[in-house]
């Protein structure tokens, strides 16, 4: 009887923790498409270093918009995300370097859905002038299907505008 | 045989539970976080840098300058001047903490930022994000990443009206060319009088509704067709002059992709305004019509 009180303890405590650990997995670095999430986000970064805007659009759904890329285009739809790298890989070099990538995956919540984060450093050279600009950069994408469904950047787009020769003058009182 | 069974179950069950969670999104070192948001909103620079580590960096859009303590207070000190208020919003604040494979604790936070300009009480909104590392119970580090732009070039244009002399039209319509620039419509809309009378230049694919009567004509007729039809449109190299009879006149430069034929512009143009108690009642552009009809038509 001893045995029986003894293995019913240890299985009601298994069972309690398998049970609380479902609650808590709202949120996990460990789902099975992790891997596939973030060679999507390589992929992406990869082809903007190569300046290959075609295999950086083609990591998106076709009805992804991204936000914060900065100026008067805040939201851009995927043929408006081709035309803005084209612009940017005429004129500029792009290499990435102390990249970070981190999947997750939320469920239960507002923001369900699989998602990958990023942080790393552009420095972007003007292939005219081979003048340096480093821009500090985070990106966050939700990730559907295998594509890219939403990706927002942050990063100062001040910081390329002044190193383009643009002058800020500060208000006077 | 079934103790060791149960033996091997129960250290099972004790290297689950002692297993080091690897992402959360309650600590106490996201308390710690909330806690330093706060105080930045509420100006309490003591309560902020309370928790820091004395040898603490901080990395605003840059990867290799970093403020120490008093340098980050300095900085958030010197933006006030500015701004009447500024804050993050409560609303939409994300907070999550992550340990790396090396072990590192790290809190991330996104929320919206949001300033109010002294000079015209225009509010300034900016998704922020914010990384920041722990070593007990301490930041060490924190790097942030958003965009200053919106807020530099709000103040420049502040900076740019007070350069005008006063009676002078020009601010109101530098302030609508800005609008125009930064995507804001409603606010180009809202600098004019409800009975405005707009006209495009004779020969425009646009004047066939000339003239357009009312700011919503205006929307419907120019700016919904301009979005519509043309990629990247911009103006550029503008020049305001302040002529007679509450007149100024706009110099500058069309540029953009017809969508339809892929043809590019780089046009020149004149935009004539006129101006009632402060309100925009008459356009008439001026423009290299040549120009824009072989973008549409080839």
């Amino acid at each position: 009887m001893k045995r029986v009180k003894m293995t019913v303890l240890v299985a009601t405590m298994a069972l309690a923790s398998f049970v609380t650990n479902a609650q808590e997995m709202a949120v996990t670095l460990e789902f099975d498409n992790a891997a596939t999430a973030n060679e999507i986000l390589h992929k992406y970064i990869k082809a903007l270093q190569n300046g290959d805007v075609a295999t950086m659009s083609a990591q998106l759904a076709e009805n992804a918009m991204v936000h914060g890329l900065g100026g008067g285009m805040d939201s851009l739809n995927v043929a408006q995300h081709t035309e803005y790298f084209k612009n940017s890989t005429t004129s500029f070099k792009h290499t990435i370097t102390q990249d970070l990538y981190l999947p997750v995956k939320v469920e239960n919540n507002w923001n369900e859905g699989e998602w990958v984060l990023t942080w790393g450093t552009n420095t972007i050279t003007e292939k005219k002038t081979g003048k340096n600009i480093l821009v500090p950069y985070h990106t966050v994408s939700l990730v559907e299907n295998g594509k890219i469904i939403f990706m927002r950047y942050f990063y100062d787009m001040l910081n390329i505008l002044e190193n383009q020769g643009f002058t800020i003058t500060p208000p006077t009182e | 045989m079934k103790k060791i069974l149960l033996l091997a179950l129960a250290i099972v069950l004790f290297t689950a539970c002692n297993q080091k969670e690897r992402y959360t999104q309650n600590s106490p070192e996201i308390d710690t976080f909330k806690s330093v948001i706060k105080s930045y909103n509420e100006q309490n620079w003591e309560g902020m840098t309370v928790h820091y580590a004395d040898t603490a960096k901080t990395f605003n859009n840059s990867s290799d300058v970093g403020l120490s303590i008093a340098e980050m207070v300095d900085y958030h000190k010197q933006s006030l001047a500015n701004l009447a208020d500024r804050g993050f919003l409560d609303k939409d604040q994300e907070y999550e903490m992550v340990v790396t494979d090396k072990g590192d604790t790290w809190v991330n936070f996104w929320g919206d930022w949001e300033g109010t300009l002294k000079a015209n009480g225009k509010k300034i909104k900016i998704p922020i994000h914010l990384t920041g590392q722990f070593k007990d119970g301490k930041i060490v580090r924190t790097s942030g990443h958003w965009d200053n732009a919106p807020m530099v070039l709000a103040l420049q244009e502040i900076e740019a009206n007070n350069n005008f002399p006063p009676e002078d039209n020009r601010p109101i319509v530098n302030g609508m060319y800005q609008s125009f620039s930064t995507g804001d419509v409603p606010a180009v809309l809202a600098a004019m009088d409800d009975n405005i009378v707009w006209n495009e230049a004779e020969s425009n694919s646009l004047a066939d509704g000339n003239p357009y009567k009312g700011p919503d004509a205006v929307l419907k007729g120019v700016f919904t067709r301009l979005g519509e039809n043309w990629e990247n449109f911009r103006l550029a190299d503008i020049k305001l002059h302040e002529m007679a009879d509450d007149k100024v006149l706009a110099t500058l430069r069309y540029h953009g992709k017809y969508i339809k034929t892929g043809n590019s512009i780089d046009a020149q143009a004149a935009h004539l305004w006129t101006l009632r108690n402060g309100k925009v009642i008459g356009f008439q552009q001026y423009v290299d019509t040549k120009q824009l009809a072989e973008a549409e038509s080839k």
